[in-house]
């Protein structure tokens, strides 16, 4: 932690903080970009997510308090960004944000950038008809194998509402690729 | 076809031959589906995000906001002007920057913000019209970045 501690000061410090965010860069831009890419599925809107997110970090690290981990800061943002840029897309098509991100799994196949077989494509039509807190959930829980207690600092909800919208999730997706592929 | 009885005689549902033998099969696939990232990047992606990319980019962006700034607050006056005119006392502040074209501005220069966001943090009832302009907004804005940096996980298809 107090190397975390001090890796945070160098990001503040204006002589430091260009070569840290480097670091910080070289060391998050992977699993930022697989974050993101889950909710908004797109290769290039996650690249202007995965911009976006790193903009925001850059400019508001001296506001990060410390009270979290940086990384569950940096998915909080990575996050919210992602929502906010689904919101705002869909805005412009004048749709829902959740029969926005339904319509780009239906048409997952023809990404040049999906590589995914037939049940991967309808496990990612299953995940994006969940409802936008369960998607989430489902993704940081089952994709990326994160912990519930990271995921609740990350998304500021308890872990029993966690496990709650998990548990939805997991029976919604069981039902739906049965009902899909079974009949 | 083929099928299976249901050991309940008064059910008569019945399943295909080898329905449960192929389950665990096709659990397994999807169980293996989930793990397995089906998504790719083109080639050499990841060395192209560079901190400098950013870095620069952020030392100009406050130049460019400003000068957009300049650029829509004629425009936004005139809107700003007339939401105020058609705003009843009995309006919400939320209502008030729903109606508004006060959002478009925003996300025309880059900072990105919720209605929600908006209404917590500029109270509209304060202003009257001979002070309001667009640029009251944009400097109420910088001058309380907390209104854009703040995060929230209220998206309505969120909950």
């Amino acid at each position: 932690m107090s190397d975390e501690l001090a890796f945070i000061e160098s990001l503040r410090n204006p002589k430091t903080q260009d070569q840290a965010f480097s670091v910080l860069v070289e060391q998050n831009k992977e699993r930022l970009y697989w974050h993101i890419r889950k909710i908004v599925l797109d290769h290039y809107d996650s690249d202007d997510v995965l911009q976006n997110t790193f903009l925001k970090i850059y400019k508001n690290i001296g506001k990060f308090k410390g009270e979290s981990r940086l990384f569950t800061w940096m998915y909080r943002i990575a996050t919210n960004e992602s929502l906010t840029f689904l919101k705002q897309k869909s805005r412009k098509l004048g749709v829902q944000s959740n029969e926005y991100i339904h319509d780009k799994a239906q048409n997952l196949r023809s990404d040049p950038y999906f590589d995914g077989d037939e049940i991967a494509l309808e496990l990612q039509k299953a995940i994006a008809s969940l409802p936008g807190k369960q998607r989430l959930v489902f993704q940081m829980k089952y994709q990326e194998s994160m912990k519930y207690k990271d995921i609740s600092a990350i998304l500021g909800t308890s872990i029993g509402a966690l496990k709650t919208s998990y548990h939805h999730a997991v029976k919604k997706i069981k039902e739906k690729l049965t009902t899909d592929q079974t009949f | 076809m083929s099928t299976t009885q249901n050991n309940r005689s008064s059910e008569a549902f019945r399943v295909p031959d080898g329905y449960f033998e192929t389950v665990n099969t096709r659990v397994l696939g999807m169980t293996a589906a989930a793990h397995k990232n089906p998504f790719s990047t083109p080639k050499g992606y990841f060395a192209t995000i560079k901190a400098g990319n950013w870095t620069k980019k952020i030392k100009k962006q406050p130049s460019v906001i400003r000068l957009n700034i300049l650029r829509y607050s004629a425009v936004a006056a005139v809107f700003f002007a007339v939401i105020l005119l058609t705003n009843s006392p009995a309006s919400s502040q939320l209502d008030t920057i729903e109606d508004s074209e006060i959002l478009a501005l925003v996300e025309a220069n880059w900072i990105n913000a919720y209605e929600f966001e908006l209404a917590e943090n500029i109270n509209t009832s304060d202003w009257s019209l001979e002070v309001v302009s667009e640029n009251t907004i944009y400097e109420h804005l910088l001058s309380n970045p907390n209104t854009m940096d703040e995060y929230y996980l209220l998206d309505e298809s969120f909950n």
